[in-house]
């Protein structure tokens, strides 16, 4: 099981992030929430390629060819895509919750929907 | 409805732990760990390789002549990809400053927060304004490395441009640019869009071949072609063709786009301040 362990650590860190998600009220701690579940995709994407002892896919200055070994380099190329992505979804959702309190003078998602008494 | 969304949770878990058991072992990627074992440079080098991640580190400082792999997947072999993020990135902006503007729009757009005697901020510390004056200049030329030496050393156009706008958040914590938005916005969206356009004018620069492909990497030293020895060396700027220059772009887009973002949200935080009457 220790071979999983950092699997286990991203089920977590994503299982966090969807228990944030489906449990709090507040938009901008839900926008919190999905950028959880996203750093959580990172780190899967990071654990997929690594290796041990593996050096950054960069050549400048490494080691000899003989004994160098390399971590995965698409899986990196995805998160610098992802973390790009995300910050800027994430800015897009705090506008709407800016506008959106601007609007109703409230973040709470129950009273926004006009629910008044849920369990 | 409780009772639901415990179910889904438990569901979810589970999804994700049966999930874990079908992954490869962590450390032990697929692919072959001594991939650069007798690499000669020829053409068609597919030896040893494995998958597609053996194949980009075999061949990939020679094809693109980067030495940071990272960057040569991100720019040259998918770098269709990064235009569509890029693409991505100038729709939120865009439709960021097309969301706020109405709430953000001034009677009072010159109103200057900075003491006219001085020059300082008015509502800041002089600690603060002369740290900006000391950490800007660094800030920005630490942008500008990451950007250009993206092909060489860990960075490229997206870090560094991010670098660079953390620059444009000191400036406004230490409220230096606090009016005129008009005019900011007219010179960051310009050299925004500037930026995305050089990226796409730059894919149709090689269209001979395909969409973005690296047509000046090999060619003559002169214009950032230099044939590079595979296998470590220590960096060479004019390498790596297209690359350095597709790292600018990006990187232009990135910082003028996130100090677009940043300058709306922090003109509608002044904007509420304004109307609780706290800013004379």
């Amino acid at each position: 099981m220790s071979d999983f362990f950092l699997y286990v650590t991203v089920v977590l860190l994503i299982f966090l992030g969807v228990v944030a998600l489906l449990y709090k009220r507040n938009l901008i701690k839900i926008v919190l929430a999905i950028n959880i579940v996203e750093s959580g995709i990172n780190l899967f994407f990071l654990t997929l390629g690594y290796r041990p002892e593996g050096t950054a896919p960069i050549f400048t200055l490494a080691p000899a060819l003989s004994d160098l070994k390399m971590v995965l380099p698409t899986p990196q190329a995805l998160i610098l895509t992802n973390i790009v992505i995300g910050f800027a979804t994430s800015a897009l959702m705090l506008t709407f919750a800016i506008l959106t309190y601007r609007n109703n003078r409230t973040l709470d998602i129950f009273k926004l929907r006009g629910v008044e008494d849920h369990e | 409805m409780k009772i639901a969304s415990f179910l889904s949770l438990f569901l979810i878990a589970g999804f994700l732990f049966v999930g874990i058991n079908r992954l490869h072992p962590v450390g032990q990627p697929l692919g072959n760990q001594n991939v650069f074992i007798d690499r000669t440079g020829e053409l068609t080098d597919i030896t040893y390789v494995d998958t597609m991640d053996d194949y980009y580190l075999r061949n990939g400082q020679r094809e693109t002549g980067s030495n940071n792999i990272v960057a040569s997947v991100v720019f040259d072999y998918r770098g269709f990809d990064t235009m569509g993020e890029a693409s991505v990135l100038f729709l939120v902006v865009t439709s960021i400053s097309m969301l706020l503007y109405p709430s953000i729009r001034l009677k009072r757009d010159t109103v200057d927060l900075r003491d006219p005697r001085t020059g300082f901020p008015m509502d800041m510390t002089r600690i603060v304004s002369n740290g900006t004056y000391l950490m800007f200049p660094l800030i920005l030329a630490f942008g500008a490395y990451l950007v250009i030496h993206g092909h060489l050393s860990p960075g490229g156009g997206f870090q560094g441009g991010a670098v660079m706008a953390s620059g444009t958040a000191l400036l406004i914590i230490s409220s230096y640019i606090t009016s005129h938005l008009h005019r900011t916005y007219n010179i960051f969206s310009f050299f925004e869009s500037l930026g995305l356009t050089i990226f796409i004018g730059l894919g149709f620069a090689g269209i001979g071949v395909t969409f973005l492909s690296n047509f000046l990497a090999n060619t003559s030293p002169a214009f950032f072609g230099r044939v590079i020895d595979l296998g470590p060396n220590s960096g060479y700027l004019n390498s790596a063709g297209l690359l350095p220059f597709l790292s600018l772009a990006i990187g232009m887009e990135v910082f003028f786009g996130l100090s677009i973002i940043l300058v709306s949200m922090f003109h509608l935080a002044r904007k509420e301040k304004d109307e609780k009457g706290m800013i004379k």
